[in-house]
């Protein structure tokens, strides 16, 4: 019932996808305009398939309807209520499942906002795109990745999700924010396939897309930190970050995605890099794929390669499709997208896009190659070798540097031109703060070059986007929080606090492993850990062997053994003391044999990890007020400071502080047709 | 004169900041090692992190192996030769491997100098002057403030 009632759902999205391809594929072809408004219906029929497909799975999950395959390999009676709901997410049928609803949403959001607009090729054609993206992952639900297949036999229980997916409860949004980052990259890659299918390459489609690209940026931000952050709470080795395969599919649409957000100001300043621009969110989205069929195909290990599936092939041809379509409509559309635009001088805010653009290109490319190169030697010559975390610390490291390095100067830079007086004049305090930051971290005893130059680094970066947010509010009031430039200094402020943070956890940390008998104290770095005994909880869905662990004389903390009645081994579950300095962080490695014995636990004391966290809560701050419209201005105020023609660039008002709109935008469109 | 100032302070505090590195204890030197090798039966993990047995035991020679005064490379190398390359989570600085490393620093290298060759290129372009057909540009857009790529 549940999955025939699931399989209709797939089968009604698929097939409205299809039809609505068709229905605006015929209307644009025959330039059949009143055509276009009836793709509405087919949206509708999308999304009533998703929903539908989507209720029936949860439906099934919470009957325990274990006649369907999915339910009785991956639920079970014993788990509680929210990692049952979760359970849906925790594999890869119904991960693609979760792809396909998101996706649906996206379809139905975007229909709505331009609903008035339906008539406009522009649309049609996004909306197309966005309809053949819907009917490829349908598609896959009714092939590869079906998630209502049934079973013949029907068993009494099943074995429950993967124990570390059923035992935090960050399971339940970690997957879905990265989704809607991932998924909502969709809409702005579907309007700029639509403007370059229509011609229309000037920078209304970036305008009109600037939201969504936001808020699938700022969504994907907030997933990749808080997949970090379970990963910390979860899997008992200390770290948040390891660079593994699945983090770099993650991470690598958020380069491009980064590194597009800033590049289009520059278009729409001043026309230039379009080609760039394009290409950029072509990667974003193709990488999305790409890694989608990295992670999902069983090609790499990682943690997170929960099933081999022959979903492999299907994906990585789309991947391969979307690529060359790109190419080519970037190629054709060559002679249109040639922009006349020049930028007069590197030391302006346009060279200092141009140069985040290189870093983050760079980055994204050091990723992407540590990423896939076992891939290539093993099928060049035949032999393995791997590329682990030290390769990809390290080849990041100046990267970053550079970029904190950008992110202090940048916003101080005027359009068009800077002159070192007024540089000077806007870093010194900045400058002044980072070299405190330093000073400080020196007096407390922190030590190692980078480690130094990213905390003096973070300091400068961080005092210049405050500044910009202090003389913003100074100027408007509580708008001067508001709008894409006072928001993502928010923004900055947060990336500032996660790379100080990170330098600083990763250079810094302690870790022990004590063998404690009951009552025995240990010291590690500035703390001391008492252990005080054993206790074992045991409820519906685990047997939970906990090591009860005082810190500091104070708290006690309870890192466990657990085992659950399907698993076979048993899994660590690590107890954390968050503090603003440092983090006490406990595993047990080893219960004690007999309730006397010794218990072996391990203990990693790091610095500012907890600021990770507030620095993702910042970002995503930040994304929100970045998206919220920042003040208007009429079209015929003036977008630039008046230029005197002799001397230095005038500075008295600080005019680079102005909010702007992208008024000048409207010059280029002389050249579309 | 403020930034000279400064400039003196950031190079003192990064001298005594890199002076003080002192001796880091035997765990430490053992986790540096281990961070840099592959845990042989759990998939994506180093042995640094993994709890698992194999993992543990290799933790525990390294340990020796530092105490019998073999240095961090060649302590990497055993493993490397007795677990085969796929060991060594850093990949080798020579033959096939070495590509890893060399060709982002090629690629950025070749990027920086497009860059500037870009600026140079625009720079000998610039004349600075408004031709007519400019000016025309911008009283039409001026007259017609709403058009496309207005941003309202």
């Amino acid at each position: 019932m549940n999955a025939a009632l699931g399989r209709g759902g797939v089968i009604l999205a698929f097939i409205s996808a299809l039809g609505g391809v068709g229905l605006l594929g015929y209307a644009l072809l025959t330039k059949q305009r009143a055509l276009l408004t009836q793709v509405t219906r087919f949206v509708g029929f999308v999304a009533a398939g998703a929903v539908l497909a989507f209720a029936a799975m949860e439906r099934g999950l919470i009957t325990r309807d274990f006649s369907m395959q999915y339910v009785a390999e991956h639920g079970s009676t014993r788990t509680p209520a929210l990692y049952n709901f979760t359970t849906l997410w925790s594999a890869l049928e119904g991960s693609i499942l979760l792809w396909g609803l998101i996706l649906a949403g996206y379809l139905v959001a975007v229909t709505a906002k331009f609903r008035r607009r339906l008539t406009d090729p522009l649309v049609g054609w996004a909306l197309l795109v966005m309809l053949v993206v819907a009917a490829f992952f349908f598609g896959l639900m009714l092939g590869p990745a079906n998630p209502f297949r049934t079973l013949s036999t029907v068993p009494l229980d099943g074995p429950g999700p993967n124990p570390l997916l059923q035992n935090h409860i960050l399971v339940a949004f970690h997957p879905p924010m990265l989704y809607l980052g991932f998924v909502g990259f969709t809409v702005p890659f579907a309007f700029a396939i639509a403007a370059l299918a229509t011609g229309r390459v000037g920078e209304g489609w970036l305008v009109e897309t600037r939201r969504w690209t936001l808020f699938a940026w700022g969504f994907l931000s907030v997933g990749i930190v808080l997949g970090a952050w379970w990963s910390y709470e979860v899997l008992g080795w200390g770290g948040y970050w390891m660079w593994d395969p699945v983090e770099n599919a993650s991470f690598l649409p958020w380069l491009t995605g980064t590194a597009y957000i800033h590049s289009v100001m520059v278009q729409e300043r001043r026309g230039m890099l379009r080609v760039w621009n394009l290409s950029l969110l072509c990667a974003t989205f193709s990488l999305t794929i790409l890694g989608t069929f990295l992670t999902r195909s069983g090609v790499l290990d990682s943690v997170h390669a929960f099933s081999d599936s022959t979903i492999g092939p299907l994906l990585l041809g789309f991947f391969g499709l979307v690529v060359l379509v790109s190419v080519g409509l970037i190629g054709w559309r060559g002679d249109r997208l040639r922009a006349p635009g020049r930028i007069d001088s590197p030391l302006s805010r346009e060279g200092a896009f141009l140069a985040n653009n290189l870093l983050f290109a760079a980055f994204a490319f050091v990723v992407l190659l540590g990423t896939v190169f076992p891939l290539i030697v093993e099928a060049i010559r035949g032999d393995q070798l791997s590329v682990g975390e030290p390769y990809f610390n390290r080849m990041t490291m100046p990267i970053g540097l550079a970029l904190l390095f950008l992110m202090a100067v940048a916003p101080a830079l005027p359009w068009r031109k800077a002159s070192t007086e007024t540089l000077s004049k806007r870093l010194i305090w900045p400058a002044s703060i980072g070299t405190a930051v330093l000073v400080f971290a020196v007096a407390v005893g922190a030590s190692g070059l980078p480690t130094l130059v990213a905390f003096g680094l973070g300091g400068f970066a961080g005092a210049a986007a405050l500044r910009q947010v202090v003389l913003a509010t100074r100027r408007q009031g509580w708008r001067g929080l508001v709008g894409r430039t006072n928001g993502g200094m928010i923004v900055h402020l947060g990336i500032v606090l996660i790379a100080v943070a990170f330098a600083a956890s990763s250079s810094y940390a302690h870790q022990r492993e004590l063998v404690l008998a009951p009552g025995e104290t240990a010291r590690v770095g500035t703390h001391s850990v008492t252990y005080l005994g054993m206790r074992t909880i045991v409820d519906s869905a685990k047997t939970a062997r906990e090591a009860r662990i005082r810190i500091d004389g104070g708290q006690v903390y309870a890192p466990s053994l657990q085992r659950f009645p399907e698993g076979t081994s048993e899994v660590g579950r690590p107890s954390v003391q968050s503090g603003l300095v440092d983090d006490v962080y406990l595993a047990l490695v080893e219960a004690p044999a007999n309730p006397g014995g010794q218990a072996r636990v391990r203990v990693i004391v790091q610095p500012l990890v907890l600021w990770l966290w507030v620095g993702g809560g910042l970002i995503a701050v930040g994304s929100m007020l970045a998206a919220f419209p920042g003040r208007r201005r009429r079209g015929t105020e003036p977008v630039s400071a008046p230029v005197t023609v002799a001397g230095p660039a005038p500075t008295p008002a600080a005019p680079d502080e102005v909010v702007r709109e992208p008024v000048g935008s409207s010059l280029r469109t002389a050249t579309d047709p | 004169m403020h930034w000279l100032v400064l400039g003196f302070i950031v190079i003192g505090a990064l001298i005594i900041g890199t002076r003080s590195t002192g001796p880091s204890s035997q765990e430490d030197k053992v986790q540096a090692i281990a961070r840099t090798i592959k845990c042989p039966e759990c998939e994506g993990q180093s042995v640094a992190t993994s709890g698992s047995a194999s993992s543990k035991a290799i933790r525990v020679d390294i340990g020796a192996r530092l105490r019998r005064g073999q240095s961090a490379d060649e302590i990497r190398d055993y493993y490397a030769a007795h677990y085969g390359e796929a060991i060594l989570l850093t990949p080798a600085r020579s033959g096939a491997a070495s590509l890893v490393w060399i060709i982002p620093v090629v690629a950025i290298v070749i990027a920086i100098a497009a860059l500037a060759a870009a600026f140079v290129r625009w720079r000998s372009a610039a004349d600075g002057h408004a031709t007519d057909e400019d000016r025309a540009l911008v009283a039409a857009a001026l007259a017609d403030p709403h058009g496309e790529g207005s941003g309202r």
